[in-house]
């Protein structure tokens, strides 16, 4: 009981430290009109296809640290109409223009404070503003900032509260300490007390995983699998995110992907993500139906527990082992009744099981021995949730756009994630997995680290497969082996891609034999006009040869 | 005419007493299968049947198991112009030491696979010698350095740095920096840089294996230390005095071009170059001449004297073998011949400069004006720099490219003199012998990883680019005397820049230093058109003959050590390729041995694989034919302690048996005495095993008869042609019908192609064990018979491959179907359908398929290059990696025919004769080889198979094979020199 009553206590304190923390963080919000993170968005949308901050030269100039190269006022107007700029023969914008190839920075059409907005954020990217601690000494970066709001508080004062807040935003985000600069002392209260509250919240979360008990975990369980309802009517988790790891192309993440995410010290926390919602689902859902403290808890306690185990992918061969084995033993049985027991009287009965039983064991033998090797049918998860279905089906993006070397190479070629990055670049929430997905396409580019994608299609090594002969010269469909992949989401392996199955295509298949290579096969020639034959299938050229596969 | 062939002096001997030899009379258990822990391991019935039971439910067990799960990884960003699956050729230069060769790279997904010469180079036309071909997996020796290491510690680069500039900017120290001979002009400029920096600083030039003689007597007759330009293609006599110009002379692959050139045959022109070599040992150039004279080197010195005497007038030399023939000959050729020496020894080097400048031969076929800037060792100041050391003059040292403590005559001194250094540095591929001893070890870059330049002749620049990011922290030696002479400019900026001042203004055709550069770049080399011919005169220098040897006098033997074709002078000692090349005169590999004459050999009792000891070394002796009596012959390049698991231990390091005389390094003539050790030694050979039984596979003839009948030499060709009968149809090919042709005039055995091969198939490196046992994987062999007299054989090198016969034993004894004819006309080989019955390897008349008796990749017992991972980086994509138990051969470059026809086939073109070369032809140096469609009539191949030298092996089994082999023509008359 007493437990009980503390553990009351702790999610009674838990819930007001969040309450409290929430108010802050909308109060924060509310007050400002344009943020570090609007300029982000304004920066993503307008600068990045040219600019980076810290990744060198694109298009135009690295932006990072311009905030201190650059007075402020000489960005606004730049930004604002660079051709102008260059027109009055500012000797710096003359020198960029000339430095890069005389290429000219288009015209914006964007307010002063969504400039500053931009110009924030690159701060905020900027290795000094985020290194910046040492709030002793005014760092570079805020002199420059105070210079800015200066200038602008000359040039319009309409815009300066804006601008004030937005560039005290930034700083915010990353060094609490700025405000000093620009919020006055009422703020500078509120940082200290939720300085103090952090503290407590991180203290609260290292004590928890010696405070969970197993039956935090079951109701944990029991929420997430809809054996109990939420409080406030929310479906259960199970609903849209299979607990199994195989087989989710719900679109959804998986349990397990939840799990490997947001794996105790991963830097993500679920009870962020279901107290404050980040995807547009999410929020739709939690909107109505939000849910209460105790039950984040709970979750969040079964996810941490079943955390230790990793996602994994499916093997490309299933057998149906386990009938075979029960009607082994059903043969062993009726063996044994009809030369030992003799227990079942009508002796046709044993006879027709073990005979029947020896027809199926020998059917699953061949099957299994035909198989070996191939899979047929494979379709893994993959760690992308890409639907061919959406991009190659809906979208109508031609095969060759993303596979787009398997006209002249051996292989097809997987797209690299910059290939992705042409189209994602703008399109940024997906048909049916809003941002989940994207965002790992995103993290990959940015964490430098390649998608491991699963292969489907996987012939043994021994064996020589070339694209470019098949597709360009054979003028092969993509579909007569993938399957009609514009109907799949989730890519399976139609054909067995067996020996025999390459063959019977070598056997059967015409060759383009107009194609002047073949001008030199004379007889061939000769006996088509002639009337000898009418086509040259692939195996009159040395289709059937091994070493047109094996080498 | 019917000449017999023998493959060794045991067989020679034997084959005089029995007709008949089988080949497992070597010492090892019979069949040579099982180790001898294994013949002493006892397996039953029971066994056996137990085995069968487990491998049934192993495989039952197999069945049930899921496949693993393969993973499709793509790059992030994918470099523009890399494409998985496609390989990308980039022209480079390979340059170590005094090697210079313009190649190409072959990669593929960004890493270097395969070294070709490059065809845009006049110098190697595309051709290549066995090093540079090999030297692709010293890019991946997992013994090479991986980071720089102070005081064996690793380290940081920016110590070093820090180290090295507070030496070399130390007032009162005599700083060195020691290199190998380098002839790239930007790293000219640095090293001068350097110097003009750090004013106390000298610059020395050594090479392990030293051309200073040649260099010093040129210096003293055209006034700066250069090699002509021998052009072997001009000449018409040729007399070389122990010089190895198509083995390891200088730049092989250069000469032995130009030297087929002036071999090759037509019934039109019934006329070839003569060539006449002088040497102790059989060397590569030695095998090949029309007429070679056996000689020690002293008498060898004595008969360049004597040369230059009867040429100036002199009637009458003491020396037993009379000079006048050749000079009679080399007068009836003035203007047109060559001769060279390769003896480091001055005077006979001068004694040389002066014979060619009275047969008029420079400016004709020695081009003075275009010589070689390759080597620029100084003999002279190597030894002074070690009396330094030793008298403490000197107190920093700073190595690159050499490792004299394992190659240096005087290596224990120079050990000595660096233990009283204050300061030692390396820059080193791998901790050699030398740099293990060294404070400050730097690790350079593998040529593959460099930017660079050379200028090979005067009018031959090359450019060197990267074909790989580098693989661990290392730098070039340019990247080093750029941050030592405080540059700021990065290395590429600095290389262009030199290009720009000082190249480009040699053309005209590009205004645009971009374009200029690109264009560079792109083919490799760019050539100056030497418009103004500089008249560079000879200065003639009095000749002093000493014949008096002075201090050498002790000793019945006298030794030379020589490079041979797989080592050269050692540097590539960590190679298992060249480790397992078998040696184009003694077949040997493995190892080093001294060669010693079957006379000597009798008289001291010795027999091949005795080990003896010359002066305190010792190596396993062979008898050699053809070696001069009183003289033995080792290979360099052997015997290393420190460079890495394959190659430390294997042979023994026979630079100590050199001696300085005159100031240069003297490699040839030294006296010694011999000991039996009474140990023996089983010496891996590669073709001993087999036997000939005196069937006619070699077809030869001389000018001669060739001109009276083109036929000559072919004669059996026409019989057996018209003998043969079957009762089948003629296979018909709709396609192409692959052949191949090989011109033994051309071929010189070197060796180049083997490795191409080995290459470009993944072949397998087996050890020295599993050589002796003749399990050797090469797919394509260099047979090497001799015939005539043992004590003067004459050589032909006959490659061997699977001849792809249209009527082939081998696929009718498979009981699986697993080797077969294609449609193409190639016996193919299905691996995975092989079960290893080996009944092929029976039935196969020419001894070229190959079995896998064991597992080579990721196998601890052969831990060359398949067994890590760094290693296997070299292996090529597009050819499996064959596993135990199944048999493998030559394909023809399958890989290739079926890239070539895609391309062309995606071209909507038919294939360009020519265009397809299989990479024993891409490899080869003189254009031996030629690989075409035999159904073009047009075709290369098909001409040459229409002949008259054309011929088969053994044609008279019928089985049609797709190789054909031109006859081989000597240069000799049968009688007298005229």
């Amino acid at each position: 009981m007493i437990k009980g009553k503390l553990k009351n206590c702790f999610a009674e304190s838990y819930r007001l430290i969040w309450m409290f923390v929430l108010s802050l963080v909308f109060a924060n919000a509310a007050s400002l009109t344009l943020s570090a993170q609007d300029g982000y968005t304004l920066w993503d949308d307008n600068c990045s296809d040219c600019h980076s901050i810290g990744d060198g030269v694109y298009l135009g100039p690295d932006l990072q640290g311009i905030n201190a190269k650059r007075p402020a006022s000489w960005m606004l107007s730049f930004i604002k109409s660079s051709k102008t700029m260059i027109a009055n023969g500012d000797p710096d914008a003359v020198a960029l223009f000339e430095e890069f190839k005389k290429k000219k920075m288009p015209d914006f059409a964007l307010s002063d404070a969504e400039i500053q907005a931009i110009l924030a954020y690159i701060a905020s990217q900027s290795p000094q503003a985020t290194n910046e601690i040492d709030t002793s000494k005014p760092a570079p970066d805020d002199q420059n900032l105070n210079i800015e709001s200066g200038n602008t508080e000359q040039n319009d004062n309409g815009s300066t509260q804006t601008t004030n807040e937005s560039q005290n935003s930034g700083n915010t985000q990353n060094n609490v300490s700025n405000a000093n600069s620009g919020g006055g002392v009422s703020s500078e209260r509120l940082d200290q007390l939720e300085e103090k509250l952090n503290q407590v919240i991180a203290f609260q979360r290292n004590l928890r995983p010696t405070e969970i008990t197993s039956s935090d975990i079951k109701k944990g369980e029991h929420l997430f699998k809809g054996k109990t309802a939420f409080e406030y009517g929310a479906a259960s988790c199970i609903s849209c995110h299979n607990i199994i790891p195989t087989d989710t192309f719900n679109w959804n993440p998986s349990a397990s992907e939840i799990i490997a995410k947001f794996k105790f010290g991963s830097g993500n926390n679920i009870e962020d993500e279901l107290s404050n919602p980040q995807t547009e689902k999410m929020k739709k859902l939690l909107l109505d139906h939000p849910l209460t403290n105790s039950e984040i808890f709970y979750l969040s306690a079964y996810i941490h527990d079943v955390s230790k185990k990793d996602l994994w992918a499916e093997s490309p061969r299933d057998n149906k082992s386990k009938l075979a084995w029960i009607i082994l033993v059903l043969i062993l049985l009726s063996l044994i009744d009809l030369m030992i027991t003799k227990v079942v009287k009508p002796r046709a009965i044993p006879t027709l099981i073990f005979l029947l039983g020896i027809v199926f064991e020998s059917y699953v033998v061949f099957g299994a021995a035909t198989s070996v090797g191939l899979s047929q049918g494979y379709s893994p998860d993959q760690p992308i949730k890409f639907s061919h279905k959406v991009h190659a089906g809906e979208n109508q993006i031609n095969c060759k756009y993303c596979h787009s070397t398997v006209e002249y190479s051996q292989t097809a070629g997987i797209p690299s994630a910059n290939v992705c990055m042409n189209c994602h670049n703008k399109i940024k929430s997906g048909t049916h997995t809003g941002t989940y997905e994207l965002d790992k396409l995103r993290a990959a580019v940015k964490d430098k680290k390649p998608i491991e994608w699963v292969k489907v299609h996987n012939l043994p090594d021994h064996v020589y497969y070339n694209h470019a002969q098949h597709v360009n010269v054979g003028k092969l469909d993509c579909i007569e082996c993938h399957g009609d992949v514009a109907k799949m989401d989730r890519i399976k392996q139609v054909n067995t891609l067996s020996m025999g199955w390459c063959l019977n295509c070598h056997r059967n298949h015409e060759v383009n034999f107009d194609n002047k290579f073949y001008d030199s096969y004379k007889i061939l020639h000769d006996k088509i006009s002639s009337g000898d034959i009418d086509t040259v299938l692939v195996k009159d050229i040395g289709g059937e040869d091994c070493q047109s596969c094996h080498y | 005419m019917e000449i017999k062939y023998w493959n060794s002096v045991e067989d020679k001997e034997k084959s005089n007493t029995q007709n008949k030899l089988t080949s497992t009379e070597n010492g090892h258990n019979e069949l040579g299968l099982l180790s001898e822990e294994l013949q002493a391991a006892k397996s039953t019935r029971r066994d056996f049947l137990k085995m069968c039971g487990f491998s049934l439910s192993a495989a039952a067990f197999a069945a049930s198991c899921k496949a693993p799960v393969q993973k499709a990884i793509p790059y992030l960003i994918k470099p523009e112009e890399v494409t998985p699956g496609v390989a990308n050729y980039y022209a480079s230069t390979m340059l170590s030491g005094t090697e210079y060769a313009s190649v190409l790279v072959k990669t593929r997904e960004g890493r270097p696979i395969k070294i070709e010469g490059n065809d845009k180079s006049t110098l190697s036309n595309g051709g290549s010698t066995a090093r540079v071909q090999a030297s692709v997996l010293d890019l991946y020796d997992d013994a090479r350095l991986k980071s720089p290491v102070i005081k064996n510690k690793k380290a940081k680069w920016d110590d070093i740095d820090k180290a090295v500039m507070g030496q070399l900017a130390k007032e009162d120290a005599n700083n060195v920096l020691l290199t190998a001979s380098n002839c790239s002009p930007s790293t000219l400029q640095m090293i001068q840089e350097l110097l003009d920096k750090y004013p106390g600083t000298e610059w020395i030039v050594y090479d392990a294996v030293s051309y200073a003689a040649v260099l010093d007597a040129n210096n003293k007759n055209f006034g700066s230390r250069i090699i002509p330009d021998y052009r072997f293609d001009k000449a018409k006599y040729v007399l070389s005095f122990a010089a190895d110009f198509l083995g390891t002379w200088l730049s092989p692959a250069t000469f032995a071009y130009r030297y087929a050139e002036s071999r090759r045959v037509t019934p039109e022109n019934p006329a070839m170059s003569k060539h006449i070599q002088f040497e102790s040992g059989m060397s590569l150039s030695g095998s090949n001449a029309d007429e070679r004279i056996a000689l020690k080197t002293s008498d060898i010195k004595k008969a360049v004297f004597s040369l230059y005497q009867i040429l100036k007038g002199a009637s009458k030399t003491d020396l037993p073998l009379d000079m006048t023939p050749y000079a009679n000959a080399l007068l009836a050729n003035k203007g047109n011949s060559i001769v060279l020496s390769g003896i480091n020894d001055i005077e006979v080097q001068l004694t040389i400069n002066a014979i060619n400048d009275l047969l008029g031969n420079y400016g004709n076929t020695l081009d003075i004006e275009n010589p070689w800037l390759t080597a620029q060792s100084d003999d002279q100041a190597m030894k002074d720099l070690i009396e330094r050391m030793n008298n403490a003059e000197v107190q920093g040292l700073i190595m690159y490219d050499c490792n004299p403590a394992y190659d240096f005559a005087l290596s224990d001194s120079f050990t000595k003199g660096l233990e009283q250094l204050d300061f030692t540095a390396s820059l080193a591929y791998r901790m050699d012998e030398t740099a293990s001893l060294c404070q400050y070890v730097g690790a350079a870059n593998h040529y593959l990883e460099s930017w660079g330049d050379a200028q090979a002749l005067k009018n031959q620049y090359s450019l060197a680019q990267p074909a790989i990011q580098k693989l661990f922290d290392t730098r070039s030696f340019d990247e080093c005397l750029l941050k030592w002479i405080g540059s700021d400019t990065d290395h590429y900026s600095y290389l262009r820049n030199y290009w720009k001042d000082h190249v480009m203004n040699l053309q005209e055709q590009e205004s645009d230093f971009d374009a200029f550069w690109t264009k560079s770049l792109q083919s490799g080399v760019f050539e100056v058109e030497n418009k103004d011919k500089a008249d560079i005169a000879f200065t003639a220098v009095e000749l002093g003959f000493d014949d008096t040897e002075t201090e050498q006098t002790e000793g019945n033997y006298e030794v030379d050590l020589y490079q041979c074709i797989s080592m050269g002078d050692g540097r590539q000692g960590n190679n298992p390729w060249l480790l397992e090349l078998p040696d184009p005169i003694s077949k040997s590999s493995w190892g080093n041995h001294f060669a010693i004459s079957p006379a000597d050999a009798k008289a001291a009792g010795i027999k091949t694989g005795d080990i003896i000891s010359v002066n305190g070394i010792e190596a396993p002796a062979i008898i050699q034919a053809g070696q001069a009596k009183g003289s033995l012959s080792i290979a360099l390049g052997y015997g290393h302690e420190k460079t890495g698991k394959a190659g430390n231990g294997v042979g023994s390091n026979v630079y100590q048996l050199a001696r300085i005389s005159n100031g240069y390094i003297s490699y040839a003539g030294i006296r010694v005495s011999i000991e039996p050790t009474g140990e023996k030694d089983a010496i891996a050979f590669a073709q001993t095993h087999n036997t000939l039984e005196q069937r006619p596979i070699i077809h030869e003839t001389n000018i001669q008869e060739y001109a009276k009948n083109p036929i000559a030499g072919n004669e059996l060709h026409e019989e057996i042609k018209e003998e043969l009968h079957t009762l089948y149809a003629e296979v018909v090919f709709n396609g192409p019908h692959w052949g191949m042709s090989i011109d033994l005039n051309a071929c010189i055995g070197c060796g180049s192609c083997v490795i191409a091969c080995q290459a470009e198939n993944n072949v397998a490196v087996v050890g020295k064990e599993l050589v002796r046992n003749d399990r050797i994987m090469h797919w394509i062999r260099i047979d090497r018979y001799y015939s005539d007299d043992i004590n003067n054989p004459k050589v032909v090198h006959l490659p061997v491959m699977c001849q792809q016969c249209d009527n082939a034993p081998c696929e009718n004894v498979c009981p699986v179907a697993a080797t077969m004819h294609n449609e193409e006309g190639i016996n193919q080989m299905a691996y995975n359908r092989c079960i290893g019955t080996r009944y092929c390897i029976n039935n196969c008349p020419y001894r070229v398929r190959r079995f896998n008796w064991f597992e080579y990749v990721d196998n601890d017992k052969f831990d060359y290059n398949m067994n890590n991972e760094l290693g296997k980086m070299v292996l090529n994509p597009d050819a499996v990696v064959r596993s135990r138990g199944v048999v493998e051969k030559c394909s023809f470059c399958i890989q290739r025919i079926q890239d070539s026809k895609l391309k062309a086939k995606m071209e909507n073109r038919d294939i360009i004769d020519g265009e397809l070369k299989s990479a024993c032809m891409q490899s080869c140096p003189t254009k031996a080889i030629v690989f075409g469609d035999l159904n073009n009539k047009e075709s290369q191949v098909s001409k040459l198979f229409e002949n008259e030298r054309n011929y088969h092996l053994l044609e008279e089994l019928h089985t049609l094979p797709s190789v054909g082999y031109l006859t081989k023509v000597r240069n000799t008359e049968d009688k007298a020199l005229s």
